[in-house]
């Protein structure tokens, strides 16, 4: 049957409700208040990075007038209109969770942001001197210039004061000062002594807010106004997220779009003349404007989430655990030999993975190394012992992706140390960008070539591998190894894309095979056969991808969807998707990993992958996806699967109509799939330290 | 510090520049003739394109083959291997390019490796021993009368089967690439386009059908890189092969010869210079097999050319069928000549027995005694010009005619074999005999000893000596021929032709009763 708008779910629509049960995980009463806290903020950071990388083409398309309709229907006008109407509820709701509920549950707590009234002399005193050292010589203050237009820095604070002569309030010689506050100065300023409270602090902006006057010794201030501008300006150096919407800008993608301003932010209680007044100055329309009823930036919550101490208003931690297949003080090569491992992190460590690579830095029969690396942690272990390959004389072939969003500046940070070291590195892939995740190491073993893999489906990186769901996948498969090098071999250009024997590789036929898994199931279920498709993943966008288990649900394919983010597939709607179902995980850990398991009559076919079912994975990057053959491994991963399906406690269910909802349980009965992996990761690991499999006898003496 | 070369590499890598791609495989023997690759790299280069379009290769092709050959090789060093381990082999239409000699200096100088071309009797082996496994796989084929075809970038082999022997063997000059830009002036994008196709490949068909007009058979065989590679798409293989009809390939044809190039290389995961090729080589098995009437050809599964640059690393020994088809095939020829077929089989064992039991003596390579038997059944195709100085006769017949299964320098051997089986030994100043290496000529005087032998013992050409028991003792070696009394005539044919032998080996030759 054709497809038609009604049977998608809009892309955008459905991100904002990710970000909404985020924000419902800040309003869970059964969570210690930092980690709501830390809830709140992650909503807020999201919402940046969604206007920054999304709304900003949107909204030129719809300028443009153009009409071109996404998978629901919905034109750029008719976009953008949901989107401003969903994220002024949204702005509203973080507010009043802020207001009503977390402030004076932190402030019960000891931690209290002050407000200028609240502070005594001897405060206001200390303030005084902190700005007049830190932060008076820092800012510059910019008079407005009618016709002029200031350039303001994006998703900084700044505060807009209209200064007059002094005692001609009101009259005409007022004139428009702009102070940015710069991102480098920290949001809190630590108010010491106060009381009743254990840490206080005072938002920067009202630090500046006091002492403003410094600045216009013969003027007065009469009115300010705190405003924030988010713009796409990292849209040429990005196209992680537009690349669909670029295509549809052809030809029209100009410099304006790049600079033009999104969204304003407005704190609440601006005179109308200075909101007219900071429109003006970023061009921008009144929809574009946003009051936000309260501080602005609620990101900065972060600081607060991780304030050392007051681990009483934490979570208990989940200790990453080593896996019990490894001994202590045993060779990483030693375990891979003996068989294929499954980690599945935060649960279990990373530290097996980069001790892999250092030790393949360090031992003499390892010939050569070859390694993606996208977004990697500051003081990167990784990247440490990398150079130590390349300093020792084997041969390290580095792909370091430039085009991984906001960190850049780091990841180039050590290519020039590796390139010294004598590493080969390759910037990436023209037009394409490179989301594989996988590190290859050859190593001789007694005359014979013996190549080591790890493919995963997270970064290398020591400090998101605790807290992002990820699997990794360490083999040295003869089968595998050869096409990884064959994967090396097409990305540094060495050769064309040559045929896989295990592997497949995105955009040469990643896609298509997933494809075909689908169409098998859906032509076993057509005759008859019981077919189940089971799928992880962060974001399920791709059309072509959506349409295929649509034809699958209606020849009775069981398909159980485990969505972390994005999608656009309508699950339950009878004659098109009543056998799909669609939980989403938002819990402590960011969901990441991507699992795709096809029944298969009973022999199930199981990948890991470092692609999404998202036009830009499957058809505009370089991805992975690997066929897990071991029998325990694949056991494991259906295992992993099976658990997020059963969450109650933070498995949200998709309606047909694009809502999510938890199922109504008791909290005692709730099962919380993340708890589980982490008690079965200590258990397991538990398990090994108690029964060790090598017993000592204790035998007479001599 | 670590070494990274402290434990030595068993890989070999065989680097292959082809008609529209530059390979290269690595990988190592295992147990045998087995091999294991661990990697394959491939990247296009317009070779074919060059050389049947201007008659030379471009310079900026020998750029870009250079620049590729030196990626290569920092590979090569990731496994440590030394060049020693690393053959580079063109493909054999480079020898139609003018400037050839310049672009194999260019890639030695770049690689230090010596550049050489592949040899025709490699590939033709390459593609029997293709056709063979698929005998073995499918009975029916094996069991019937099965032709075989295979179309090259230059060059058209031909092999006939019957009841699994081989039974004719030819090779034409036609081939994708030359077919291709032979009629490249002709709009390319234009319908016309196939049909000047067809025209220009009809001539060399219909000659080629001519050939083999007398042969009945049952089955066509298609081999070919591009039809490998498209008949999957056309049907699942089964027993080896792709059972394609003529319809179906006709229909494909047609389809993607309406493709640009971008469709096609998309469609087919083709790389921009090799997806040229495509259609022309379809079109061409395409027109042989409307030629025979075919309703359905057979295509083996597989990679030809990674078949054959796996092939090129074992260097897999000739196996003892593969060798009496070559003898087969020599013996075809020798009938064309109208030969002494008896003698010519008595004098080719008796040269097969001489040449194993005195191997100690000579210390020639196993697969001199091949050359040396087809030596022997061909050494008299010059009395078919004139029993006067048939030697020289054989020679030019035989520097001219491809003997299935032999590489140039092996037929080249057999030749000269024939031109020194009588009258005067090889000497420095004779036609090709002066073009060899030492070594080479010294394998001449060796072998050809041995067949001098091997032919005086059948002077009588009427097969009187039946077998023969060799014995070597002090500076004689007793010739004792069971079963016959009078041997003088034989006697008298060594003691006058056999002196080389004396030369060579040191051993006076005397036949005795036992």
């Amino acid at each position: 049957m054709p497809f038609s708008d009604q049977h998608f779910l809009n892309r955008e629509l459905s991100w904002l409700a990710f970000n909404e049960r985020v924000l419902d995980e800040a309003a869970r009463d059964d969570l210690p208040v930092l980690e709501r806290v830390k809830f709140l903020a992650i909503s807020a950071s999201n919402m940046d990075e969604f206007f920054m990388v999304r709304v900003g083409a949107l909204q030129f398309l719809r300028e443009q007038g153009r009409r071109a309709k996404d998978c629901s229907g919905l034109t750029p006008s008719q976009q953008w209109d949901q989107i401003h109407e969903r994220t002024v509820a949204f702005i509203a709701r973080q507010h009043e969770l802020l207001k009503q509920n977390l402030v004076p549950m932190l402030a019960e707590k000891g931690i209290r942001r002050l407000t200028t009234a609240e502070l005594n002399p001897s405060q206001r005193t200390n303030l005084e001197e902190h700005f007049m050292e830190h932060i008076f010589p820092v800012l510059s203050p910019i008079a407005i210039e009618e016709g002029v237009l200031p350039s303001i820095p994006a998703l900084h604070i700044n505060v807009l004061c209209s200064v007059a002569a002094e005692g001609e309030e009101g009259g005409s010689s007022q004139r428009l000062v702009l102070v940015s506050v710069p991102g480098s100065l920290p949001r809190h300023v630590i108010v010491p002594d106060a009381e009743g409270a254990q840490h206080a602090y005072v938002n920067l902006e009202d630090v500046l807010g006091l002492f403003l006057h410094r600045y216009f010794p013969s003027e007065n201030v009469t009115a300010t106004a705190r405003f924030r501008v988010s713009r796409n300006s990292d849209i040429a150096a990005d196209d992680e997220n537009v690349s669909d919407l670029v295509s549809e800008m052809e030809g029209i993608l100009d410099k304006r779009l790049q600079s033009a301003a999104i969204r304003i932010e407005i704190e609440e209680g601006a005179k109308r003349e200075l909101v007219t007044a900071i429109r003006l100055m970023c061009e921008a329309s009144k929809a574009q404007t946003f009051t936000i009823p309260g501080e602005l930036d609620l990101s900065a919550y972060f600081g607060i989430a991780g304030l050392p101490g007051f681990d009483d208003l934490k979570v208990d931690a989940w200790q990453s655990q080593t896996p019990p297949q490894i001994e202590p003080g045993e060779s990483m090569f030693e375990v891979i030999k003996r068989g294929d491992l499954i980690l599945h992190h935060p649960y279990e460590s990373f530290e097996p993975v980069v001790k892999l690579i250092e030790e393949a830095a360090a031992d003499p029969n390892v010939i050569a190394i070859k390694q993606i690396l996208y977004r990697t942690a500051r003081n990167s272990r990784v990247v440490a012992a990398l150079i130590k390959a390349a300093e020792a004389g084997k041969q390290v072939t580095v792909l370091v992706e430039l085009k991984a969003r906001f960190d850049e500046a780091r990841n180039l940070d050590r290519a020039n140390d590796l390139l010294n070291a004598g590493a080969q590195i390759i910037y990436g892939v023209r037009g394409l960008k490179t989301h594989a995740k996988v590190c290859l190491i050859m190593r001789r073993e007694s005359g014979h070539l013996v190549r080591y893999m790890h493919f995963g489906t997270g970064n290398y990186n020591e400090a998101t591998s605790k807290l992002y769901t990820d699997i990794s996948y360490l083999t040295c498969r003869a089968d595998y190894g050869s096409d990884a090098s064959a994967f090396f071999n097409t990305v540094t250009g060495r050769s064309r894309f040559v045929h896989f024997q295990k592997l497949s590789m995105a955009p040469f036929g990643l896609r298509e095979r997933l494809i075909t898994m689908i169409r098998s199931e859906t032509e076993r279920a057509r005759q008859g056969e019981s077919a189940e498709i089971m799928l992880k993943m962060n974001s399920l966008e791709d059309r072509e991808m959506i349409e295929a288990l649509y034809e699958a649900s209606q020849v009775g394919v069981k398909i159980r969807l485990n969505v972390r983010g994005i999608c656009c597939l309508r699950p339950g709607v009878k004659g098109l998707s009543e056998n799909i179902s669609v939980v989403s995980i938002i819990d402590r850990n960011l969901e990441h990993a991507r699992i795709y398991i096809f029944r298969q009559g009973g022999r199930h076919v199981v990948f890991i992958s470092s692609a999404d079912f998202m036009n830009r994975n499957l058809s505009k990057r370089v991805e992975l996806l690997v066929p897990i053959e071991d029998k325990e491994a694949r056991k494991r991963l259906i295992h992993i699967l099976e658990t997020h399906f059963t969450d109650t406690a933070r498995g949200r269910v998709l309606r047909s109509d694009g809502t999510w909802h938890l199922p109504v349980i008791t909290a005692k009965k709730a099962k919380r799939s993340q708890e589980t992996f982490a008690k079965e990761a200590t258990r397991r690991s538990k398990q090994r330290n108690q029964s060790p499999d090598v017993l000592v006898p204790h035998v007479p003496k001599a | 510090m670590s070494d990274p070369s402290a434990q030595p590499s068993s890989e070999q890598a065989v680097i292959y520049v082809g008609a529209a791609s530059l390979s290269m495989v690595i990988g190592s023997r295992v147990s045998g003739a087995a091999f294991k690759e661990v990697e394959h790299l491939d990247r296009p280069l317009p070779l074919a394109r060059d050389i049947f379009r201007s008659g030379t290769v471009t310079r900026s092709t020998i750029e870009q083959a250079a620049a590729i050959l030196k990626d290569y090789l920092q590979t090569t060093k990731e496994y440590s291997i030394p060049l020693e381990s690393i053959r580079l082999y063109n493909t054999n239409i480079l020898s139609e390019a003018t400037n050839h000699e310049i672009f194999l200096n260019r890639l030695q100088v770049t690689t230090r490796l010596n550049a050489r071309l592949i040899d025709d009797g490699d590939m033709t082996r390459l593609v029997y021993q293709i056709a063979r496994r698929l005998l073995e796989k499918n009975p029916l084929l094996a069991k019937g009368n099965t032709f075989v075809s295979h179309i090259g970038p230059g060059n058209t082999r031909a092999l006939y089967f019957k009841q699994g022997n081989l039974a004719a063997y030819s090779n034409y000059r036609l081939g994708i690439f030359r077919a291709r830009e032979a009629v490249a002036g002709a709009d390319v994008e234009s319908p016309q386009h196939l049909m000047h196709l067809e025209e220009h490949i009809r001539s060399v068909v219909d000659h080629l059908a001519q050939d083999y007009s007398g042969y009945k058979f049952d089955h066509h065989v298609a081999i070919g890189a591009e039809l490998q590679s498209i008949a999957p798409l056309l049907t699942k293989p089964k027993q080896g092969a792709c059972r394609v009809t003529e319809i179906d390939l006709e229909r494909f044809t047609e389809k993607i010869a309406e493709l640009s190039p971008d469709q096609l290389v998309r469609r087919l995961a083709v790389h921009y210079t090799g997806g040229e090729g495509i259609v022309p080589a379809l079109q061409t098995n395409l027109a042989l097999a409307r030629r025979f009437g075919d309703e359905v050809i057979w295509v083996p599964e597989g990679d030809f050319q990674r078949e054959l640059m796996q092939d090129l690393v074992i260097a897999s020994p000739r196996t003892a069928t593969f060798q009496e088809e070559v003898m087969q095939a020599a013996k075809e020829i020798g009938v064309r000549y109208k030969t002494d077929r008896k003698h010519a089989d008595q004098v080719a064992n008796f040269a097969q027995q001489l040449f194993r039991e005195l191997s100690h003596l000579h210390g020639l390579e196993p697969r001199y005694e091949l050359v040396l038997r087809v030596a022997a059944v061909l050494h008299e195709v010059g009395m078919f010009v004139s029993p006067r100085e048939h030697h020289k006769h054989s020679l030019y017949i035989l520097m001219q005619t491809e003997i299935f299964g032999l590489s140039t320098s092996e037929r080249e051997l057999v030749a000269l074999l024939a031109r020194y089986h009588r009258r005067y030994n090889p000497e420095p100043n004779h036609p090709h005999f002066s073009d060899l290496t030492r070594e080479e000529r010294m394998i001449v005087f060796k072998l050809a000893a041995l067949l001098r032998i091997a032919d005086a013992l059948d002077r009588s050409h009427a097969q009187r000596i039946k077998s023969i028991v060799l014995r070597a003792e002090g500076s004689r070696l007793t010739v004792i021929t069971p079963g016959i009394e009078d041997t003088t005539i034989e006697q008298i044919a060594i003691n006058s032709k056999c002196d080389i032998f004396r030369e060579i080996y040191g051993y006076d030759v005397v036949l005795a009763q036992p």
